[in-house]
């Protein structure tokens, strides 16, 4: 596959940052599959839980199904919030998300002991949802034009937006958190596209254009195909300029 | 419970026998390891990178158990208590990468 339109993002190191040059074009599409897997990070929550409770009957491990008083938009508790504030400790479900792709950013911890999963899970899969959230958010904040521009990104006509250009300078753990949050887009693509291990995007489209003419479908998972590529691109020049970062500041330090 | 969290420092109880806690493994003093497993999305660079990162492995260390996990599909990354293992497994999928505990056996 070919494009008119040259990889246009350049990941270098200087002066201790990461500087990313890259078009408002790639700053939107990054920005908006960010904010997609934010999203699914917030959803799936129909696994029952259990949930500290405090009732009439005293201080109880109650089950309780929160999707369905989520949905209806019903307020949760607020001694149930003040009692996991209190005791520093949320309670999550304790089954895996149905979405595989979420199921992916959530994996099980045991590989044969169910029991010990649910349990895992039920105490640490909502720290791992905040955990990657946050990642999302540092990303998100980074990728935000400088104050200047403003009001620039809103007005950009759609023609300018592979032409205009945004300068980025990370902080080596802002980069970081760019190398979890992308990767958790391209775990969310990947799966959703059934990458597999030998693929590579020739073959990939190969299987693709069985049929004729395309189908819309089919011009979609094209499309995200090439930017999941795209993606998997910057990860790898990120890597490599987090490594280059830590070298120079371990050879300035000696 | 077989979850330390984060918010605690140092065991409440030193002595687990004192709560009685069934399930705490004293039948086998085998370790408990971190397994990682070979998945088609994560990059080898990247791997590598998280290995080098949150257990401090040297660069050859990293770069020989991502290999480790290309070939064989598994590879165990770490060793030592259950609740060291399940810190380990938590970072690791908080980086992504596909990681469970278990027994070495």
């Amino acid at each position: 596959m070919t494009s008119e339109q040259p990889l246009g993002v350049q990941v270098g190191v200087a002066d201790g940052l990461i500087h990313v040059h890259l078009s408002e074009m790639e700053a939107l599409i990054i920005s908006d599959l960010l904010q997609q897997v934010r999203h699914l990070l917030s959803l799936d929550q129909a696994a029952p839980t259990v949930r500290l409770r405090l009732g009439p009957e005293g201080l109880g491990l109650d089950e309780a199904t929160p999707a369905s008083t989520q949905e209806s938009g019903a307020a949760p508790d607020p001694s149930v919030e003040e009692l996991e504030a209190l005791v520093g400790m949320r309670q999550g479900p304790m089954h895996p998300p149905t979405d595989p792709a979420l199921a992916r950013l959530l994996p099980d911890a045991y590989a044969e002991d169910s029991a010990a999963s649910s349990d895992f899970r039920r105490f640490t899969e909502q720290d791992l949802r905040q955990h990657k959230t946050a990642q999302i958010d540092a990303t998100l904040a980074s990728l935000a034009p400088e104050q200047e521009d403003d009001q620039a990104g809103q007005q950009i006509p759609p023609d300018d937006l592979v032409h205009r250009y945004r300068q980025l300078h990370l902080l080596p753990e802002q980069a970081q958190a760019w190398l979890s949050a992308l990767n958790d887009v391209r775990l969310v693509m990947g799966t959703r596209l059934q990458v597999s291990e030998d693929d590579d995007l020739l073959l990939w489209l190969d299987e693709q254009q069985q049929p004729t003419t395309p189908t819309q479908q089919g011009l979609q998972a094209q499309a995200m195909r090439a930017v999941y590529d795209y993606l998997t691109a910057i990860q790898e020049h990120l890597v490599e300029a987090v490594c280059a970062l830590h070298d120079e500041v371990q050879k300035s330090g000696e | 419970m077989t979850v330390a969290t984060a918010a605690l420092d140092a065991p409440l109880v030193e002595d687990p026998d004192l709560l009685g806690i069934s399930d705490f493994d004293s039948t086998t003093d085998k370790p408990w390891i971190t397994i990682v497993w070979n998945d088609p999305i994560n990059l080898m660079s990247y791997v590598t990178y998280v290995f080098q990162k949150h257990f401090g492995y040297s660069a050859d260390k990293a770069a020989s158990l991502m290999l480790d996990v290309h070939h064989q599909g598994r590879a165990v990354v770490s060793a030592g208590s259950r609740e060291q293992m399940e810190r380990d497994t938590q970072a690791m999928h908080s980086y992504g990468l596909w990681a469970t505990i278990g027994k070495d056996e």
